[in-house]
C-alpha cells in the first residue's frame, strides 16, 4: 500500500548516505531556489513542494515531498534533494513534544 | 490489531517492524506521539543499520517554533502486517510514530487505552473508540 505522501520503495538502488552535510545541501538549495526558481513558481504553485537537485539546479514540483522526490529522481537517480514548500519558511510543521535521547 | 504498552516515561510504545535494504524485517520500539504530524522519526544509527534510501533534506518547524534542517529517508514499515512505504526524518531520539502514519492507515486508526493493564491497542476502525486520556 502506498499513501499519497509516500516515497518509492526503499529497496531501490538509491544512495544510503548523504553526499554532503545537510547544512551544505540547505545552503546550496536555498541559493538556487532564491536565484532561479522562486519567481517561476510563487504565483501558481503556492503550498506545493519543490525538490531541487543542488548539483545541477534541476527541480520538480509536486504536492508533497515523496511525489516531488519521485519526479526528480527519474532524472537524477543519484540525487539527494533539497525540498522547499513554496511560500513557506519550512516544508512541514512537525509538532511533537520535547524528546529524550535514544537510550 | 497493534498492541503496545505505556512505559515508565508515560509514553505509548509499540513494536514496529521495518524492512531493511535486503527486505529483512527488524523490530523496533517506537513511541506514538500524537503531537507529531508526519510519519516517523528514526535515530541515525538505525537508519545506517537498515541501509535506508536517502531522499534529501528539508527544513521543518518544531513544536517550540524553532526551525531546523532534517535529513529524509524512505522506509517500509509493516503496519498491522501490511507493508507501507513512508518518509522518515532522522532525529537522534527514540523512534517516533506520527499521526500521518495513523491517519492514513486504512483499517485501524482507532485506539483503546486500558489503564489497568497500561496497554494501548490500535483497533480496526469499526471496533475502535478514541478514549485514551493524556497523550493518546
Amino acid at each position: 500500500m502506498r499513501d499519497a505522501d509516500m516515497p518509492a520503495p526503499t529497496q531501490s538502488s538509491k544512495p544510503t548516505a548523504p553526499p554532503r552535510p545537510k547544512e551544505e545541501t540547505a545552503r546550496l538549495g536555498d541559493e538556487i531556489y532564491e536565484r532561479d526558481i522562486r519567481r517561476q513558481v510563487e504565483a501558481d504553485h503556492h503550498g506545493e513542494i519543490v525538490a531541487i537537485d543542488v548539483d545541477s539546479g534541476d527541480f520538480a514540483i509536486a504536492e508533497n515531498v515523496a511525489a516531488a522526490w519521485e519526479r526528480l529522481v527519474s532524472r537524477h537517480p543519484d540525487g539527494g534533494f533539497w525540498f522547499v514548500r513554496v511560500g513557506y519558511p519550512a516544508v512541514y510543521h512537525l509538532g511533537g513534544r520535547p524528546l529524550r535521547r535514544a537510550s | 490489531m497493534i498492541e503496545g504498552k505505556v512505559n515508565d516515561h508515560y509514553e505509548a510504545v509499540v513494536h514496529l517492524p521495518l524492512l531493511n535494504s535486503s527486505g529483512q524485517t527488524k523490530d523496533i520500539e517506537a513511541v506514538i506521539d500524537t503531537g507529531f504530524t508526519r510519519y516517523l522519526t528514526l535515530p541515525p544509527a538505525m537508519v545506517a543499520e537498515l541501509g535506508l534510501g536517502y531522499r534529501g533534506v528539508n527544513s521543518v518547524i518544531l513544536a517550540d517554533c524553532s526551525e531546523t534542517t532534517l535529513e529524509v529517508y524512505g522506509v517500509t514499515v509493516l503496519w498491522d502486517g501490511q507493508p507501507r512505504e513512508v518518509v522518515a526524518y532522522v532525529s537522534d531520539t527514540m523512534p517516533l510514530i506520527g499521526m500521518s502514519l495513523l491517519h492514513r492507515q486504512s483499517n485501524s486508526r482507532s485506539f483503546r487505552y486500558q489503564p489497568a493493564a497500561h496497554q494501548v491497542r490500535c483497533l480496526p476502525r469499526a471496533q475502535g473508540a478514541v478514549s485514551a486520556p493524556g497523550r493518546l
